[in-house]
């Protein structure tokens, strides 16, 4: 059997290695489990493993040695965000009202995944229904960053960002509403993608806020978040949302815009961790020297990106989440009569973050305010989607840092909610206007540890009491124009 | 300001039974977090925009699956029933 160093392995490699004999996917599942018998009991990334996985290892291994050619993706392990279901296994949202909700249907993603064969590890750890900047939320207690336990790994998809950083899995799934893929990957130090609203289905995703909920990847690299991507994207009669279009083939990139609302790049920009500033100045400095013009550009309505989505998102929330009442699933809490048995079941099962939100859902929403919030909150995403189509006819990236600090420490967020919602303060932009966006490490996972990447490791990531955190760089690009973030995003992970 | 009338007000129609600790931490929340989302409103936008919304693209309404075929399934998640139907609380 060949030794292989999980953290160099891509989906390609390790698709060779199998398909040449030189490890099986029994095999490779195997590694995956050893790390996850080594560090989980420390870092808590999953919350369930898949019994089932080694079935479906041995499967692809037949079918190998069978002759068969078999898909990209065919015995590459993966974990699943809790939050998206899986027919006849547990799904949980984090919550604890759906403790021991057993998924009754695949949704669209996981369909497309079996029929590649793609091996679930496990489900993991996440914010309770996707609300969360940290995993603090998860009823089931939080993930802790890999590279420094004593912090938080973001959130919501903290858990499938640890995994994939730990080596517990070679790629996971989360699901991005305001940041909740790209941040948790910034703060992991590996790669997360949200795609166009509407490129990939949420069928099957528990709902949270669905003008913004988007399905995405974990990886190490770009390249595998492409591969990924092609493979879950795509029109789905059950999410009317999806579409298929087609990137326009002549869009050459020339010119990277950076926004002075999320980054300045004539001094400091307030509220962005200094580290994090130069790591992000660092990169910039490499597509220059690649040969794409750096753009300063404003639009001022990004400025007010995460307070708009503080307004949307929890509206969405207080009508998605009306569902979990204790009747057709989930929690139940006996009552007097049958506003009692939602009151009941709903105070017991939900916490205090989701409570909050719906709470916030039901004034945005509730007559006399639904004008001065929720519509003028309406108003200002037709003006960032606006600014947004002129601002690509000039530029055809836009880059800023993926948060504004490093992974934060337990605790240091919870006692002011509003704190908590500054880190998604560049991401939540992307969601409301739908385009997609990629938060790539400064210094790729790949390469961290490695002996050549020793010395670049110290100008691209933030120090904190002897640790190294990593930082990521986000890139946008327009609507379903996914195809200009992987060019970019692997020309700047082979130039650094 | 939101008093704690308010809160218990929200509380009913959001369908959530919070407790006097919960009502109490929940109104300093809700203000903090208000106060916050309401710097949108310093900034003055045209009324015409946010009417351009994207439209769903629906499915025809045929070939259904045979019926019943997930019943048992669906019904296997509800907390009770009562011959083959989920059971719930008198309504009228």
């Amino acid at each position: 059997m060949t030794k292989i160093n999980l953290s160099e392995l891509s989906i390609k490699k390790a698709h060779e290695l199998m398909h040449s004999g030189d490890i099986s996917a029994r095999q490779l599942l195997e590694f995956y489990l050893d790390n996850i018998k080594k560090h989980d009991k420390d870092i808590h990334a999953y919350l369930e493993l898949f019994g089932d996985a080694f079935e479906n290892a041995e499967e692809v291994d037949k079918a190998i040695k069978s002759g068969k050619e078999v898909p990209l993706l065919a015995g590459i392990p993966m974990a699943i965000k809790d939050n998206l279901l899986i027919k006849g296994k547990k799904c949980s949202s984090g919550s604890k009202i759906l403790e021991n909700h057993i998924a009754t249907y695949d949704a669209t993603v996981i369909d497309k995944l079996k029929k590649e064969g793609v091996v679930f590890v496990g489900r993991t750890n996440m914010d309770e229904f996707a609300m969360g900047s940290s995993t603090e939320n998860s009823a089931y207690g939080p993930t802790r960053n890999p590279h420094d336990h004593e912090r938080v790994p973001g959130g919501s998809s903290g858990g499938s960002a640890a995994a994939v950083a730990q080596q517990e899995c070679l790629a996971a799934i989360g699901s991005d509403t305001g940041g909740s893929v790209r941040q948790p990957a910034a703060f992991c130090g590996v790669v997360g993608f949200k795609p166009t609203y509407g490129a990939v289905s949420r069928h099957g995703l528990m709902a949270m806020s669905s003008s913004l909920d988007q399905i995405g990847p974990f990886t190490k690299t770009v390249e595998d978040a492409e591969i990924i991507f092609n493979v879950i994207k795509g029109e789905d009669p059950m999410d009317s949302t999806t579409a298929n279009i087609r990137p326009s083939s002549d869009s050459k990139i020339k010119t990277i815009g950076v926004p002075k609302e999320f980054f300045n790049l004539e001094g400091e920009t307030e509220g962005v961790d200094k580290e994090v500033a130069k790591a992000v100045l660092n990169s910039i400095e490499i597509f220059k020297n690649l040969g794409f013009k750096i753009k300063p550009i404003s639009i001022p309505s990004l400025k007010y990106a995460i307070e708009t989505y503080y307004i949307i998102m929890p509206a969405e929330v207080s009508s998605n989440l009306a569902r979990y009442d204790g009747i057709r699933y989930g929690l139940s809490e006996d009552g007097e009569n049958l506003l009692d048995v939602y009151m009941k079941s709903k105070g017991e099962g939900f916490g205090p973050e989701t409570k909050r939100r719906l709470m916030l859902g039901a004034y945005v929403l509730s007559s006399g305010f639904y004008d001065a919030y929720y519509i003028m909150a309406k108003r200002a995403v037709g003006l960032m989607k606006k600014s947004l189509k002129e601002t690509f006819k000039d530029v055809d990236v836009l880059l800023s840092p993926t948060t504004p600090t490093p992974a934060f420490r337990f605790g240091e967020k919870t006692a002011n909610p509003v704190e908590m919602y500054l880190a998604d303060i560049f991401t939540s932009a992307a969601n409301l206007t739908g385009i997609p966006g990629i938060s790539i490490p400064c210094l790729p996972h790949r390469q961290a540890g490695l002996p050549a990447a020793e010395a670049r490791l110290d100008e691209a990531s933030a120090r904190r009491e002897g640790k190294k955190l990593p930082i990521g760089l986000q890139l946008m690009a327009p609507w379903f124009e996914e195809n200009k973030l992987f060019e970019l995003g692997k020309l700047f992970e082979n130039n650094l | 300001m939101i008093s704690k009338d308010e809160i218990r007000k929200l509380s009913v129609l959001a369908r959530i039974e919070v407790d006097k600790k919960e009502i109490k931490s929940l109104q300093g929340d809700m203000e903090n977090i208000l106060g916050f989302v309401s710097k949108l409103k310093e900034f003055s936008m045209p009324e015409e925009l946010g009417k351009e919304e994207a439209t769903n693209k629906m499915r025809e309404d045929k070939d259904p699956h045979e019926s019943g075929k997930h019943t048992e399934d669906l019904l296997n998640q509800a907390p009770e029933l009562k011959e083959g139907f989920v059971k719930v609380k008198k309504v009228l």
